[in-house]
């Protein structure tokens, strides 16, 4: 076996995935500002998307800032700084954990969703179904689930960072000695409105990140039930690396 | 009289096999035309093509006399509404419930 070629293969595959997603994505933005929009479908996602997410979103915020307050307060005792713990809390909260882990956690449970739910209709036939009855899978698949992650995930990530700050506040005041009244007031003076807007902006984008991504495997899967599986499987890696590139490239845009 | 359906030297090549090379057929108004054969050799590959599921790689697809091997998009719409299609697995959207199957376009 020649390795240039297989070097050679691999490299137009990959080059091709990549025009071939950027293909879609232009297609399902076109989508989402085309009408009609499909206002049940936009709120029936919503609700899916946005709503059933809450309690996993409010959990893993309540421990992750708990968890952070923990860590703030040994790191900071090395050089006599615990009482930066809630500036560092908010601050951390609101422009990176809760936009990073709302977004990853999305991935698994929104992206995979979405794939499985789009490529069991592409192998069931029901998307060609659609198409000879004159309805763009576009407009009434896509589309719907682009704009309710994209409008969803900003709001989840705001009740996130809410969330996430009270857990922080939790461990602080029970079992770190500090005093609730001024946890609160020194979160209040530190945070600025830039920090929560960075993690909204951040909310918004990795919103579209995980629906386009569900779409696209979920679009493009075949073979059956192991096609399905796979394209839940690559929408959760693809969604995650996404995520975490696009957000060192917000966080470089903003800090620059 | 014009063929309702008409498919001139229609090919189509699927990962690297010829599937459908240079398929001829006229369904005249008010006929009926039965395409048999066995698994794989293109039955759906011609029905796809014909509506448009499917590009051809050459030839045309002809509706009422009109050249719609390329429509697409809104262009296409007032095509699809000459159709029907009867799905091998039935392709019911399961995520509708009756009456939303039945309703929709």
């Amino acid at each position: 076996m020649n390795p240039f070629a297989a070097i050679g293969r691999a490299t137009i595959a990959f080059f091709s995935e990549i025009g071939r997603f950027s293909a879609f994505t232009a297609r399902a933005t076109a989508a989402c500002f085309a009408p009609p929009i499909f206002l049940g479908q936009l709120g029936r996602q919503c609700a899916q998307i946005g709503y059933f997410s809450l309690p996993v979103i409010g959990l893993t915020a309540v421990f992750i800032g708990a968890a952070l307050a923990l860590n703030i307060f040994v790191g900071g005792a090395r050089f006599n700084a615990e009482q930066f713990v809630p500036n560092i809390v908010v601050l951390g909260i609101t422009r990176e954990l809760g936009p990073v882990l709302a977004g990853l956690m999305l991935s698994g449970r929104v992206s995979a969703g979405i794939a499985a739910e789009i490529g069991t209709m592409r192998v069931t036939e029901q998307i060609d179904a659609m198409s000879t009855l004159s309805t763009d899978p576009f407009r009434f698949l896509v589309a719907p689930r682009v704009i309710a992650a994209t409008l969803c995930l900003p709001i989840l990530v705001l009740v996130a960072d809410i969330i996430g700050v009270m857990g922080g506040y939790l461990v602080a005041t029970e079992s770190l000695g500090f005093n609730g009244a001024t946890y609160l007031r020194n979160t209040a003076n530190f945070l600025e409105p830039q920090d929560v807007i960075l993690g909204l902006v951040k909310a918004a984008v990795f919103g579209f990140i995980i629906a386009n991504m569900g779409a696209y495997q979920g679009y493009n899967s075949k073979g059956g039930a192991l096609g399905v599986g796979r394209a839940a499987t690559n929408a959760v890696v693809g969604a995650t690396v996404l995520i975490l590139a696009v957000n060192y490239l917000i966080t470089a845009f903003f800090v620059e | 009289m014009t063929a309702k359906l008409q498919l001139i030297g229609v090919k189509k090549r699927l990962r690297g096999r010829q599937v459908l090379d240079g398929v001829d057929l006229d369904v005249a108004p008010g006929k009926s035309l039965v395409v048999i054969g066995g698994s794989g050799v293109g039955k759906s590959v011609t029905l796809k093509c014909a509506l448009g599921l499917m590009r051809p790689d050459d030839g045309q697809v002809m509706c009422d006399g009109q050249d719609v091997t390329r429509l697409t998009g809104r262009a296409r719409e007032p095509v699809m509404r000459k159709f029907g299609m009867l799905f091998q697995g039935g392709a019911l959207f399961d995520s509708l419930s009756v009456w939303e199957n039945i309703a929709f376009r």
